[in-house]
């Protein structure tokens, strides 16, 4: 029978070695997201949220269990392919994955791009600048910009990848409520397009609030909230 | 690609400084090795050359000799034959070979009152040759070959000939009107003598073109010493005719025959073949391979001066490549630990660089390229620096010493330099694709 999910693992396994030894992070985790869904998933530091990310973006490789995305299994993958795809249809926006210092607002946006081997005109990243109340940011350098305008910066810099499928970690995390209203409304009107999928990994009452489903992990494994 | 490209502009542009504290120590690596490379390639090719042929070596026949108590028995004093000849042309490097007749009895030179301002004696090593193998080095308007037996008409003294003739015989006796002995001298002689000779001897700096032409008086069966031990003396008189690299390094050489005209005045064994021969080698490597294999062909160096000069030579530059490539492989190391330093500062750029599409291909791609112009940049720039400083050494050395150092001794060798360059990109992409992969296994990144 066809996937129709965008996105879907099934028995999900990740585990790292450290000096205590090797530790199993994602334990048997299935998951499915649909086009035009935003599922939030929730839970306490080191549940292995950023590392569910990591594996689903084709940063990291899992040890065991499958990712399908488009139909295509993940893991089986080149890496050179799971990059491209990181350039192309997968956006991440990650908490922790900063603005290229040495590169100008406009430079950065262009990043993906790049990689992907695409064109884009100054109209369209003026005009996605706008959208996201950044008017005549284009040649400003990282430095010059706050935390929530910068990322704004990195939530522009997925969407002009025009992604299918959206990776967010805690990215309305330490911003002001207006910044932070700003990018729900951006994830809304992303979903109501209807052909991108949002799994944003967060804590924020109001994204929660909106999302179409909420799940909690725990121990490496994703259930619903009680 | 083009993405490629701008984010290696874009990068280069934000990393200069960067790559500047890291290419220091390439650059001075570098810096240090032409220095060093510099002055052994000048003393090897501009300085020893100028003075000791380095890419010759003269040989004489091994004699046997058995002891039988008190009696000694010497075999293979025939000397080179046409065979031992053919066998030494053939031998690997080889480049030419002209065989020589070493004259066997002491002969002093008397002359140079027209030149330097008064005569002078000294003690001659002379050489016979092949005039077939010299006739290109000898001046237009002379000849380099042996004179006819007969002369002109008997004579007891100079007066007694015609113009340009001298009176040639035994001392006391009655000799025979004949030109002069063409001569042919070498010019390291020339070098030796403008370099070394007259500044110890307070003597004016002499043009060899000056000398073309110039005769002096010689005695052979004399010696400086004052005994020769042969009871009779031989005068004749010599001609310098040109110069010639293939002239004995450290005497005059002389028209073959002439050599075994004056055997055959004080009774010398009438030797149908030659007692040395010359062989000029293609390379310097040729010539040390060639030297360790002359032994057991029942040949031996006459001198072997220039043999252990280029063993020397060849166990110093073993010494300069082993220190290049210690420094080398230590300047990697430092460069290793740069990079690693390098990447960690990097690590959330190549963070971001990887979420956003930029596969570890790509990224060791980028930082391969960015090593390759820092090390070429660097490499070059410390090139050019040792290469100012070797030039500033040798003008001060010039300076300083002015009576020891003439001529340049710091020799600027491109293909040297660009093989350095090379050796020194060579050693700098792996600390850097190393520094890279251990980064990548590493990190989540």
């Amino acid at each position: 029978m066809e996937d129709r999910n965008l996105l879907s693992c099934e028995g999900l396994e990740r585990s790292f070695r450290d000096s205590r030894g090797s530790r199993l992070i994602l334990r048997g985790l299935d998951l499915s997201l649909r086009r035009g869904e935003l599922l939030c998933i929730s839970g306490r530091s080191g549940a292995g949220k950023s590392t569910l990310l990591h594996c689903l973006a084709g940063l990291l490789r899992p040890d065991g269990g499958s990712i399908r995305f488009e139909g295509q299994a993940i893991e089986k993958l080149s890496e050179t392919r799971r990059a491209r795809l990181r350039a192309g249809p997968v956006a991440v926006v990650f908490q922790s994955l900063r603005l290229l210092e040495h590169l100008s607002v406009a430079e950065n946006i262009l990043l993906p791009g790049l990689f992907a081997g695409r064109r884009r005109k100054a109209d369209e990243i003026n005009d996605l600048l706008e959208e996201l109340g950044l008017g005549g940011y284009a040649e400003a350098m990282p430095s010059d910009l706050s935390g929530g305008e910068r990322q704004r910066v990195s939530l522009a810099r997925s969407l002009m990848q025009e992604p299918s499928l959206l990776l967010a970690d805690e990215v309305t995390a330490n911003l002001d409520r207006e910044t932070a209203e700003m990018i729900l409304g951006v994830f809304d009107r992303l979903r109501s397009s209807g052909r991108t999928g949002i799994l944003a990994v967060t804590h924020h009452p109001d994204l929660i609030g909106m999302a179409d489903r909420h799940l909690r992990m725990e121990d490496g494994l994703l259930a619903e909230p009680t | 690609m083009r993405g490629f490209l701008i984010l290696l502009k874009m990068d280069l542009r934000r990393s200069g400084g960067i790559f500047l504290s890291a290419g220091l120590g390439i650059l001075l690596t570098a810096a240090l090795l032409s220095f060093l490379l510099g002055f052994y390639r000048g003393v090897e090719k501009k300085v020893l050359p100028s003075f000791i042929p380095l890419d010759r070596l003269e040989l004489k026949k091994v004699e046997h000799h058995f002891k039988l108590g008190p009696l000694s028995l010497g075999l293979g004093g025939e000397g080179i034959q046409e065979k031992d000849l053919e066998e030494l042309r053939k031998m690997h490097g080889v480049r030419e070979i002209y065989p020589g007749l070493k004259l066997a009895v002491p002969a002093v030179a008397t002359g140079g009152m027209g030149l330097l301002g008064a005569s002078f004696s000294t003690e001659l090593a002379v050489q016979g040759l092949d005039p077939d193998l010299v006739r290109d080095d000898v001046e237009e308007a002379y000849l380099f070959e042996s004179r006819p037996e007969a002369g002109e008409r008997s004579c007891r003294g100079d007066g007694d000939c015609d113009s340009g003739l001298f009176c040639a015989g035994p001392l006391y006796g009655e000799g025979i009107c004949r030109p002069p002995i063409p001569v042919l001298i070498s010019p390291r002689l020339m070098a030796l003598f403008n370099s070394g000779i007259r500044r110890a001897y307070h003597l004016p700096r002499i043009n060899p073109e000056a000398l073309i032409g110039l005769k002096a008086e010689v005695d052979f069966g004399a010696s400086t010493l004052g005994v020769s031990g042969r009871g009779k003396i031989l005068r004749d008189y010599l001609q310098l005719v040109g110069f010639s690299e293939r002239a004995t390094p450290l005497g005059v050489s002389i028209p073959l025959e002439e050599v075994r005209r004056v055997h055959r005045f004080f009774g010398e064994g009438m030797q149908r073949g030659y007692d040395t021969v010359v062989l000029l080698f293609d390379s310097l490597r040729s010539m040390t391979r060639a030297s360790a294999r002359i032994p057991s062909m029942g040949f031996e160096a006459v001198d072997d001066g220039s043999a252990r000069l280029m063993s020397a030579l060849s166990s110093a530059r073993i010494l300069l490549l082993l220190l290049a490539s210690v420094v080398l492989f230590i300047s990697a190391l430092g460069l290793f630990q740069a990079f690693v330093g390098l990447l960690e500062r990097r690590r959330e750029e190549i963070a971001t660089l990887r979420a956003v599409g930029a596969s570890r291909k790509k990224i060791l791609a980028l930082i391969l390229v960015e090593t390759a112009l820092l090390s070429f940049l660097s490499a070059l720039g410390g090139v050019f620096l040792g290469l100012v400083s070797g030039r500033g050494m040798e003008a001060l050395g010039h300076k300083l010493f002015p009576a020891l150092i003439h001529g340049a001794f710091y020799l600027a060798d491109p293909a040297t330099f660009a093989v350095l360059i090379l050796a020194i990109m060579l050693f700098a992409m792996p600390a850097s694709a190393l520094s890279l992969w251990i980064f990548l296994r590493r990190s989540m990144v």
